[in-house]
């Protein structure tokens, strides 16, 4: 019998990252939850996609801790974690456009699945993929590039999620074709952290969000608190976001 | 409880076995190429110091026992420092090496796929063009330029 709570899936503390000697995280705090989708929003330049790319130890905080599931992962090699289960899909379409749709899909095979088995995920979740299964990737559109990188990301079977700028130069029907997927993956119990810089649709999906500015998380809260907040965020008036939620 | 409630309980699991370095900034890396440097230099130091207790007796089984203890153990260290130095060195610049050349590839992939689109090559060109470069006897703009060796 144990009533302890289970920690954050994901959890960073106090993380201050730099490139350089210029920093760009202050101290941002931020914990994820099993099965929870966190969306992280602020204007460009605010630290959003650097506190993701920490956060899979793409690169190495100055300072703070970096936790997944109460476990200390600084240090730890990106390649290391992704075996282990954490996937990144990088901002713009994070794929190899002189590969064909197979080729990309065979470079998830690192992960020990066959390709077969990949490719079964990855068409049975995107079925456009599966008729462009020879095309050149870099040929196809950009929503079909970015459901190419979901692809085979999830094709891995990650138990965290991080994904950057999903809706970065497509067209809304198709942000929100992969937002649903993103809500469904997450019902599932895998953990998702999403940085978007344009923050409805994502608000529609996700548990928690967060809203950082000059490299600090200035709000955390409900989508529906954090929704009023966004306009001061964006429009540089953080006079009310001075303080964190 | 989730559907993948099994594969999370995994990654819970093979997280808690990973062994967790101490220290966030400095990489094995950098460890290792001072670890190298360090050992050039006392491998040298031995070796000067076997050389100097060696010319300072006439007693031979001093001088060996000098050699041995000095020379032969300063070359060991100096040749593992230079193994590591030049290992962790090489790695950073066959890293950087080997993205460059993946990155050349892509490029290069991308040049032969434009060259190979009739759209980009015919862009300005038109069928008419053709016919008057053709009644000129210059080159067709509509066809790309002939491979040496390559049969008409």
């Amino acid at each position: 019998m144990s009533d302890e709570i289970d920690p954050p899936l994901l959890e960073l503390r106090d993380v201050t990252a730099a490139y350089g000697r210029i920093q760009v995280l202050h101290g941002v705090d931020l914990a994820l939850n099993e099965g929870q989708v966190l969306a992280l929003l602020g204007p460009n330049g605010a630290g959003k996609s650097t506190t993701l790319k920490v956060a899979g130890m793409q690169m190495q905080p100055t300072a703070g801790q970096v936790r997944m599931a109460g476990h200390l992962v600084n240090g730890q090699a990106p390649d290391e974690l992704a075996r282990l289960g954490v996937c990144t899909v990088p901002e713009g379409q994070g794929m190899f456009p002189s590969l064909t749709v197979r080729e990309n899909l065979r470079m998830a095979t690192y992960s020990g699945r066959s390709l077969g088995e990949i490719e079964e995920i990855a068409y049975g979740q995107f079925p456009r993929l599966g008729e462009r299964r020879s095309q050149v990737a870099g040929s196809m559109s950009g929503g079909e590039q970015q459901m190419l990188a979901m692809a085979r990301g999830l094709a891995t079977d990650p138990a965290l999620l991080l994904l950057d700028e999903l809706s970065m130069g497509l067209a809304p029907i198709i942000v929100e074709e992969l937002y649903a997927l993103v809500a469904q993956i997450a019902q599932r119990g895998t953990s998702i952290l999403v940085v978007e810089q344009f923050a409805r649709t994502v608000l529609g999906v996700a548990d928690e969000a967060a809203i950082m500015l000059h490299g600090k998380v200035v709000k955390t809260g409900r989508p529906e608190d954090i929704e009023s907040e966004l306009s001061d965020a964006y429009l540089g008036g953080s006079g009310s976001l001075a303080t964190k939620g | 409880m989730y559907d993948n409630q099994q594969r999370i309980d995994e990654f819970k699991t093979e997280l808690a076995a990973l062994r967790t370095k101490s220290t966030a900034s400095v990489t094995g890396d950098r460890r290792f190429l001072v670890l190298g440097i360090a050992l050039m230099a006392v491998g040298l130091i031995a070796i000067m110091l076997g050389w100097w207790g060696a010319s300072g007796t006439t007693e031979t089984y001093e001088a060996i026992s000098y050699m041995v203890s000095g020379g032969i153990m300063g070359v060991g260290l100096v040749i593992i420092g230079v193994a590591l130095y030049l290992r962790y060195s090489l790695a950073g610049f066959l890293k950087f090496w080997l993205v460059r050349w993946v990155y050349e590839q892509q490029a290069q992939t991308d040049r032969l796929l434009a060259a190979m689109d009739p759209n980009a090559l015919t862009s300005d060109a038109t069928a008419a063009d053709a016919i008057a470069a053709a009644d000129a006897g210059l080159p067709d703009p509509l066809r790309p330029p002939s491979v040496p060796g390559e049969s008409v």
